[in-house]
This record gives C-alpha cells, structure tokens and sequence, in this order.
C-alpha cells in the first residue's frame, strides 16, 4: 500500500493506492522478453514449415497484453484526503468510478468504526453524510493517518478562536 | 555381457509368477541387456554398465549422506535445530562447490567422452561398407530388399492367432517368429537403409544394439556387423497401429559361404515365382493360393472371416467395391475398383499399395479368392497375365 | 522471516455469498476455485488409474486375454493425457489458486473471473477425450484416440475419430492453462504484499513462476502442432507428409517443444513446495533459497533447449546428435542444485516424520532414480537401446509419479490441515505412503529390466522371456492402485471432521499462510499485511 502526504502552503494531502508490487518498468521488460522469445520460437518454427505456431504465439501473447491491462484498471484505484482550508475533500476511486465528497473541517467528526470490514475503517461524519476512507491502506497506515487526520482537525478547529 | 544365474530372490519371483502362470512361464528373464553380437552393441553395453555403476555410486553416496542425517538429526533424539541458511565463508563455499565439479567431470569428461566416441561409431554407417540391406516398415511387416542381387521379399510373424488368444500352448519364439527371415553374412558391415510406406516403424533388434526409425517419405541408415551366427530377434519399436506388437523382426546371421548359397535358392525362387505369372492358372489353383496369401496379408485387418473391424477397416463380405466390376472392357484398370485397390491401396488409411509388395500370382489369387469368399461369389477371377499387363 | 503485523479473526469476513450449486459455478473465490482443481484432479486420477489397471491385466500374462489390441491402445494414450493434463496439471493449479495468495499476503487472484473460467474449462476437455470411448459402445467412429498421447504423424493422420476428439480436447486445456498461467504471473508480481521482493518470495511461488512462463512459450507450439496435424486430417495439407513436401519429423519437433518443457511444467510446483515441507519438518530455515530460484530459471531455460532428446533413434544428423545430448546431460547440473539444498535444509535440523515429511523424504530418493536415469538416457548410443523401450517408461513414470503425483501428496498432506481446519489421520496417512512406496517400485522397478531385456514400450502382448518381471509389475500395479483410496478415504475423513488444526499447525511453520487461521476464512488478506524487511 503505497500512502504519500504532500504537504503545501494551508493545504495538505493524503494519498494511499493499492500495492502494485509490479512497476510499469518491469511489467514493460516481462512483456518484451515474452514477446521476443515468442517471436524466436515461432519464427524458428516458421522457418521450418510451422506457420501456424505464429497465430497462435500472437493470440496468447494479446490475451496476456489484455489481461495486464485489466490490472492496470483495478490498479488506478486511489483514496484522497485534502484538507484545505476549512474545507476537506475526500475522493475516491475504485474500478474507475470517481465519487467525491467534501466537509466543512468545523463539522466534521472522524472516528474508527469496524463496519463489515474485520479491521476498523475511518469514518468521516458531518450533518448524516458520512464516507469511509482506508480501504487502501494497511492498519498501522490507518491508525497513523487517523491520528495525524484527528490531530490536524483538532488544531484547525482550534486555531480560529 | 553374459545372462546372470537367478539369484535366490530371482528364483523366488520366478517361482511366483510360475504359480500364477497359466501357461508355461518359462524363466528366461535378464538383469541387463541381451549378449551383444555387433560393435555397437558390445559398446553400448560397455557404456551403459559403465553409467551404471557411476549412477549407482552417485545414488549411494548421496543419499548415505541424507539417511545419515536422517538417523542423527531427529527431534526425538533432542537435537537443536541449526538454523543456518547457506554457505558462509571460503571453507564452507569450497566444500558446496566440489560436488558440482565433481558432477561436472562426471557428465562431460567421465560419461561425455565415451558417449562421444559411441556416437561417430554408431553414425559412420559408410565407411567400409560391404552390403546394402533396404528395410521397408509397411503395417505390420517388414519388407527386406538386397539391392545388389534383386533380391526383395516380405516377413511377416508366423506365431499362429490360437496362440495369442490362448487356445494353444505358446511355442518358444512366441511372437518373435517370421515366415521369411532376413539373412545377413557373419563378419560383413552391412548398411541398413530404412524406409516406410505409411507410418513411423523402429526396426530393433536388441542384441544389435541399434535402434532407428523407419519413416515414410525419408531414408535413415544405421549398420551391423554381426559376429556370431545364429538367429537374432527384434521387433517394431515405434507404436505403428493395432498390431504394432506383432511385427518381429528376426535376422539369420551365416557364415559368408552359407550366405551365398542362401542367395542363390533365393534368386531361384524368385525366378520360379516371375514364371507363374506367364502361365495360365485354374480357379482352384487362385483360391487355394488366395486363402493362404489373404490369411497371411489381409486378414490382420479384413479378419478371416472378411467380416472387418468397421469403421477402420471395412468389411468385404458384401462389399460394394469387392462384388463390383473386375476390370473395363479393354482389361483397364477402373478408378475405386477392387483391383485398384488393392493394387493401389487407399490414401490416408492402413490399406497399402500392394502392388509395391506382392507377387503377380499373389494379386491375382487375393483378389479371386476375396471376390469368391465370404458369400460374394462373384463367379468371375482374374489371371496373373492380366496383373502383369496392369503394372 | 516473514512475519505479518497482525492476524485476522477467523470468524470475520464470512460474508455473503451463493450456497449449492451456483456457488461453485460462479465462484471466483480462489479457495473455491483450488478446491474445485483438486477435486477435480483426485477424480481424473482415479479415471487414469483405472484405464492404466485394465492394461496391466491385460500384460500380465503373455496372450490377448481382456482386450483386443486397438483398444489397449487407446487406454494408453488416453491415460497419459489423462494423467498429465487432466489429474497432474490441475492439481499444481489447485495448489496455486489456493496457496499463492495466502502465501504473498494478496485476497486473492489478480484476475478472479478468468479464474473461474479457466476451471470449467477442464470438465469438458476431460469429457471430449473421453467421449469416443462412450459413442463407440454406440457403434458411432472406432474409439478413443490410439496413437499414444504422442499422437505422432502419420499415425495420427490415420487415426479415426478420437484424434479429432483429443485435438479438440488439447486445445481448450491449453486455453485453460493459459488463462492460469496468466493469472499466476499477474498474481505473483503485481499482488505481493509490501516488502515481499521477488527474492523474498516463496519457493513454491517461485515454481509456480517459472512453470507459467514455460507455459506460454510453450503451448503456442503444441497448439499450432495438432492444429497442423487437424488440417492435414481434414483439409488436405500436407504438413507432415513426405508425399505433399512435408515432414513426419517436424510433427516431433513440434510435440516435443511442448512436450519437454511440459516435464518440468509439471515438476517445478513440486520442487517449489519441498523445501518449504523440509524446512517444517526439520524446524529449519529453507537452505539456498537463492539457489534454488536460479535453479529453477536455469531449469526452465535447459528444458526449452534440449527437446529432441526423445526422438535420438529418429535419424537426427551427428552434430544435433551431440548438442542435444550434451544439453541435456547439462541439466544435471541445476537439478543438483536443488537436491544439494534439499538434503542441506535436512541436515542438522531436528526431524519428524509426519506422513507429509515422509512423503518428501520418499519423493526425493525416488525422484532421485528418476534424475539419474535421465542422465545416462541423455547418452545417444545408449539411449538407441533404452529408447521406445520399457526402460523409458519406468524412467518417466518414476519422474512423474515419484516425482509428480508423490510430490502432489505431499503438498496435500501438508495444507490439508490448513484448508479443512481438520488434522487426517495420520496413521492412515503413514500406511498411504508405505503402501504407495512399496507397491510404487514394485510396479516400475522391474520395468527397468524388461526395456534393457528388449521390451518395446506400447505393445499388448510379448514375448515369454518378459513374462515374470511383467507379472510382479501388474501385481505392484494393482497393489499401488488400489492404496490410492486410502488417500481418497483420508481426505474424505479430513473435510467431514477430526481434530482441530492449530493455526500453525506444524511446529516448524513459517510463512504468511501459516499465520492465517485454520481453515483460513472465505475472505483472506482483505487487508494487506506487511513482510518486514529484516530476514
């Protein structure tokens, strides 16, 4: 689980993403290297009167190209915290599906909550809308960013008085 | 090498079996490769006992070391496991790298050598070549054929079918016995041609000591010079069909002069053989020789009865094609005639051209007998002339 | 060294999902989908195993006696394919769809509905190769494919219905194996859990690795082969006919590209899990891990260079001769390392032999016999004597059931306390293995000395020399057949009850799964654990 927090003037953002243990860099060199040896055997084997290896050589190597790129779908699923301002804006994103809700930092109120979930997400509540956000992350991640998250609203909502 | 004495325990799964036999079992079995008679073979046994005493010693010394650790290291015996991963240190990465060069001697120095010098022997099958021998695989014989003295004929096995399926007691060459053996000079390099006509055959002889493929549409080439006379067997090693278990091989080695005069009775026959197709034979004569040349060359698949075994191999009792016209008007062949083929045989299935392989009088005496067995009664029969004029 | 940074509750995460009939359909949980494959492997084994004891009746004493010898034909080259693609294949994949995610901390495959049909894919392969048998007691085409599971042209050309039928039926396995292949590679290198680098990973997933590579190289080449020998069938090529410009060899070549590779296909899942077994039951750290990756990369690579060594008798010329057989007598050298790191990992631990360690211990000593015999097979004028002979088969029986299927009773011994929750029973499992190792060497090892006597492989009826070595092989044979429903009844006891399994279940445990509970629950690692990076 990949959880990055930059850190600008007033504002602050939090990002976790799904562990890709597998780098576009090394996903690029597997593929290659597939498709190289595939292309020698079936090509050696073109030259000795087996053509029909190299259409089927291709189909597989598509299906392995298409299937790498479905990863890549599940892959793009990302979890966003900004907290501007007053404002905190979480985003979400699974399976290519956007969905975005924002609270005012006043009313926000953050707590653990274990849901359906064996281990405790954080929730976000204000005025009956609520969203959950750490699917992304792993425990000691969320326990860290629901510290840091609380400690932050804490300081926020203090500060104008 | 020569055939061990069984041993106790060989005696007793001998006697076992025995018990169990139905018929008579008789103890012949070896513990290593049949007494060699050629070059090759002498040298592949010596190689292989070679192999086998390094493997042996390999799998002992090996595996010593683990039943070792296994008696030593157990938990009852209240051992601390150790908990090292790998080798660690010059002395320590020494002794894992010995055994990988030992290992590495063994396969390139200690078996890769000799296996090398094996290799360009057995290949060499030019150099000093005395005699051509063609071996042709058809399903499921063999034909031989000596280009130097013309000399070409089918061997077929001989073990009679009450045999196999247990209604007589089994003779000695059980399934390794021909009606034509191929008979070879003693001491002489004889270069082995090997073809095919349909599928993929190993024409092996084990006391040899080769082994090749016969396959259909290309030549390969293997050799033997046989050292001892006397009667060698083989058989079909490639599965080539339903009875790629019954087409043995059996070589008659003879001294040089015996061997000639072999060759002389062979040619004569030959002759006698070529005569019978000039003449005029009665339909008697073509059914008599019919019956026997279709028991021997047809009914593996049309079976004795002509009843077949559809739908790999039809029936020709009642068979269209059988009870169809024998020949046009002119005496011309027609196209998916009986006689065509039989002549011919018939593309991508096991029926053969037999015009390749059997005599004018064979063809002729087959094809009236099928016409005029099974209940087809056609009436009519062709004569060997007409076969000749077809060719 | 793995160590995860918390443990789920067992009892959580039993979440909604279809009961009976649907749920196995539709499943794309990768238990579901494991249990589906080795059930489905048990079967087909049970299925191969038959068809091969009807053969060994038959070849217990001289004579035709049960069958006539078009359908022993069939029954050998049907039981191959049976065994290899349908009983060997699916039971490694059985143990990946069930153990990798466990193992790499992911909550399950990286591609669950490719998963899914990636096994049912298999019932109807099995069923296409098996039919003919069925529709020729109907009178309709002459029976199962008879050429060997080699299906060497011309042979195969000629060959009736049943060709057409095993085409049909290696094809869709071979789709069904690479979708697993590349839900395997997409599992393992994008789903590891953080800190866990492609050197940490396990060994068995390692095997696995380098077995789906092997896979999609390979099987474009025996997928393009029989589609070829389709063609030549039925639509008048000539690929493999001399007659039209074609090559009976190339069909070898073809085969065997495929078919060596497949060897190691099968064994590498095996190789990949002993370790982590050895390492258990000697309470032991696994030595050489690095070793025995590279050893497994050199493997794989070896295995796709050195394939005309089944087919040396065929008239190869000298230089090929010898490449091939010095290549493959080089594959010595990887395989050694593996069994060094084996016995290294046993040496100075402390031993226990439960039934999964005695299978091991059994698989490596076996496996052993197999590897040398391998190496002096590798010798071409040696090899023109071991070749299409008996020899041959005991060789490769004692690599793909000692080393095969007495590698895949291992594994099954060893997790089956994890899957079920259940510990089997052990006295069962130990009368299993004795029963098994016994019967095993007296079935194969007299088979040695019928190929050097001259035995040809594939033949229904031989000669009376054979006749004793032939009648102790049948009766292992049936003897071994038979033990193998110990196995089934002891499994069968394992899933309905029995002590309950502690989460580590083994003394020697270590590893992600083992910190799961037993069974682990229906959704596992839905939180990702971290491997801390010390070792």
């Amino acid at each position: 689980m990949a959880m990055t927090k930059t850190e600008a003037a007033g504002a602050q953002e939090w990002t976790a993403r799904p562990n890709c243990s597998l780098t576009p860099t090394a996903r690029r060199n597997l593929v290659c290297g597939i498709l190289a040896i595939s292309l020698l055997v079936s090509g050696g084997f073109l030259l000795a009167g087996a053509w029909l290896v190299l259409p089927f050589a291709g189909l597989e190597l598509a299906a392995l190209y298409i299937a790498l790129r479905a990863l890549d779908h599940a892959d793009s699923a990302s979890e966003t915290i900004r907290l501007e301002g007053d404002r905190l804006t979480v985003t979400t994103r699974f399976l290519g599906r956007d969905n975005q809700q924002s609270f005012s930092t006043a009313w926000a109120r953050v707590s653990l909550e274990a849901g359906n979930a064996p281990d405790p997400l954080i929730c976000i509540r204000s005025h009956g809308r609520s969203c959950q956000v750490g699917r992304l992350m792993t425990p000691p991640q969320r326990h860290q960013f629901f510290s840091d998250l609380s400690r932050r609203l804490r300081s926020q909502t203090v500060k104008p008085n | 090498m020569t055939r061990l004495n069984p041993r106790p325990h060989g005696r007793f799964f001998a006697g076992l079996s025995l018990l169990l036999a139905t018929g008579a079992a008789r103890a012949d079995y070896t513990w290593n490769f049949p007494t060699p008679v050629t070059p090759i073979a002498r040298d592949t046994l010596n190689i292989h006992n070679e192999f086998m005493v390094i493997i042996t010693v390999l799998f002992v010394v090996v595996f010593s070391i683990m039943v070792y650790s296994m008696v030593k290291h157990r938990k009852s015996s209240g051992v601390e496991p150790a908990t090292f991963t790998g080798p660690t240190g010059a002395f320590q990465w020494f002794w894992v790298l010995v055994p990988f060069a030992i290992l590495l001697f063994i396969d390139f120095v200690l078996m890769g050598i000799p296996a090398f010098h094996a290799v360009i022997e057995m290949e060499d099958t030019r150099t000093k070549a005395d005699m051509v021998l063609k071996v042709t695989g058809l399903q499921w014989k063999w034909q031989y054929e000596y280009p130097d003295s013309g000399i070409k004929f089918i061997s077929t096995m001989s073990t009679p079918r009450e045999q196999i399926e247990g209604k007589e007691a089994k003779g000695e060459n059980y399934l390794l016995e021909v009606d034509n053996e191929v008979v070879l000079p003693v001491g002489k390099k004889v270069r082995v041609l090997l073809t095919s006509t349909d599928v993929i055959h190993t024409w092996w002889v084990p006391q040899f000591g080769v082994k090749r493929d016969a396959i259909p549409g290309f030549l390969r080439e293997t050799w033997v010079r046989i050292e001892e006379p006397g009667v060698y067997r083989g058989q079909c090693a490639e599965l080539c069909g339903k009875d790629h278990g019954f087409m043995p091989v059996v070589v008659r080695a003879v001294p040089e002069a015996e061997y000639a005069a072999w060759v002389d009775k062979k040619k004569t026959e030959m002759a006698a053989a070529a005569a019978g197709s000039d003449r005029a034979w009665t339909k008697d004569e073509l059914m008599a020789a019919g019956k026997a040349g279709y028991e021997k060359n047809c009914a593996a698949c049309h079976q004795a009865e002509g009843q077949g075994l559809p739908p790999a191999f039809p029936a020709l009792a009642g068979s269209k094609i059988v009870t169809g016209p024998l020949l046009s008007p002119e005496g011309k062949l027609i196209p998916d005639s009986h006689v065509d083929r039989v002549f011919n045989g018939k593309a991508g299935t096991a029926m053969q051209a037999f015009k390749a392989t059997l005599s004018d009088a064979d063809l002729a005496a087959i094809i009236t007998y099928e016409r005029n067995a099974f209940g087809n009664n056609k009436g009519d029969m062709i004569q060997p002339a007409q076969i000749k004029a077809l060719r | 060294m793995n160590t995860a940074t918390h443990t789920l509750d067992p009892h959580a995460g039993h979440a909604h999902h279809p009961t009976g009939l649907m749920r196995w359909l539709t499943t794309t949980n990768h238990k579901d989908i494991g249990t589906m494959y080795l059930t489905f492997s048990l079967l087909m084994f049970f299925v191969g195993g038959a068809m091969i004891l009807a053969v060994r009746a038959e070849l217990f004493q001289p004579g035709l006696q049960l069958m006539k010898p078009e359908f022993f034909n069939q029954l050998i080259g049907v039981h191959a394919l049976v065994m290899i693609f349908a009983a060997l294949m699916p039971a490694a994949t059985g143990f990946a769809n069930w153990m990798i995610p466990l193992m790499i901390g992911a909550p399950d495959m990286a591609l669950p509905r490719l998963n899914n049909w990636g096994f049912w894919l298999l019932p109807p392969a099995a069923l296409l190769l098996t039919m003919p048998f069925i529709l020729a007691l109907f009178g309709i085409g002459d029976g199962a494919v008879a050429t060997g599971w080699t299906l060497y042209a011309p042979l195969s050309v000629q060959g009736g219905i049943g060709v057409d039928f095993a085409i049909f039926s290696i094809h869709i396995l071979g789709i069904s194996s690479i979708m697993g292949s590349i839900n395997i590679i997409a599992t393992l290198l994008n789903m590891r859990a953080p800190g866990m680098t492609l050197m940490k990973m396990p060994l068995f997933c390692w095997g696995w690795l380098v077995t789906a590579v092997l896979l999609i190289i390979t099987l474009p080449v025996l997928a393009g082969g029989v589609t070829m020998l389709l063609t030549d069938r039925h639509f008048g090529t000539h690929f493999f006919d001399a007659a039209g410009g074609g090559d009976p060899i190339l069909f070898q070549h073809l085969f065997w590209f495929f078919g060596h590779p497949e060897v190691y296909i099968l064994l590498l899942p095996v190789w990949g899990l002993m370790p982590h077994v050895l390492s258990t039951f000697t309470r032991k750290p696994i030595y050489g891990h690095t070793a025995q990756v590279y050893g497994f990369i050199a493997i794989g690579v070896l295995g796709l260079i050195v394939w005309a060594h089944h087919f040396m008798t065929a008239g190869l010329p000298v230089p090929a001769l010898l490449y091939f057989m010095y290549s493959t007598m080089a594959i010595s050298l990887p395989l050694a390392v593996l069994f060094f790191c084996w016995i290294a990992t046993m040496w100075r631990g402390a031993m226990s032999f439960e039934t999964p360690m005695l299978f091991a211990v059994g698989f490596i000593v076996l496996f052993g016999i197999a590897g040398l015999t391998g190496l002096v097979l590798a010798d071409v004028a040696a090899d023109a004597q071991y070749h299409h002979s008996y020899f041959v088969v005991a060789h490769f029986h004692y690599a793909l059931f000692a080393g095969g299927i007495m590698g895949v009773m291992t594994g099954v011994y060893y997790w089956l306390p994890k899957w079920t929750g259940h510990m089997y029973s052990e006295r069962l499992g130990k009368l299993h293995f004795w029963l098994t190792v016994v019967s095993f060497n007296l079935t194969f090892m007299p088979q040695f000395f019928l190929g050097l006597a001259g035995m040809p492989r594939r033949i229904p009826d031989y000669a009376l020399q054979f006749t004793e070595f032939n009648a102790i092989s049948t009766v292992g044979a049936f003897v071994l057949g038979l033990s193998q429903l110990l196995f089934a009844w002891n499994i069968w006891r394992c899933v309905k009850g029995g002590d309950k399994a502690t989460d580590q279940v083994w003394e020697g445990t270590s590893g992600l799964e083992w910190e799961l509970s037993s069974p682990p629950p229906y959704h596992s690692w839905d939180t990702q654990p971290v491997i801390k990076s010390s070792t």
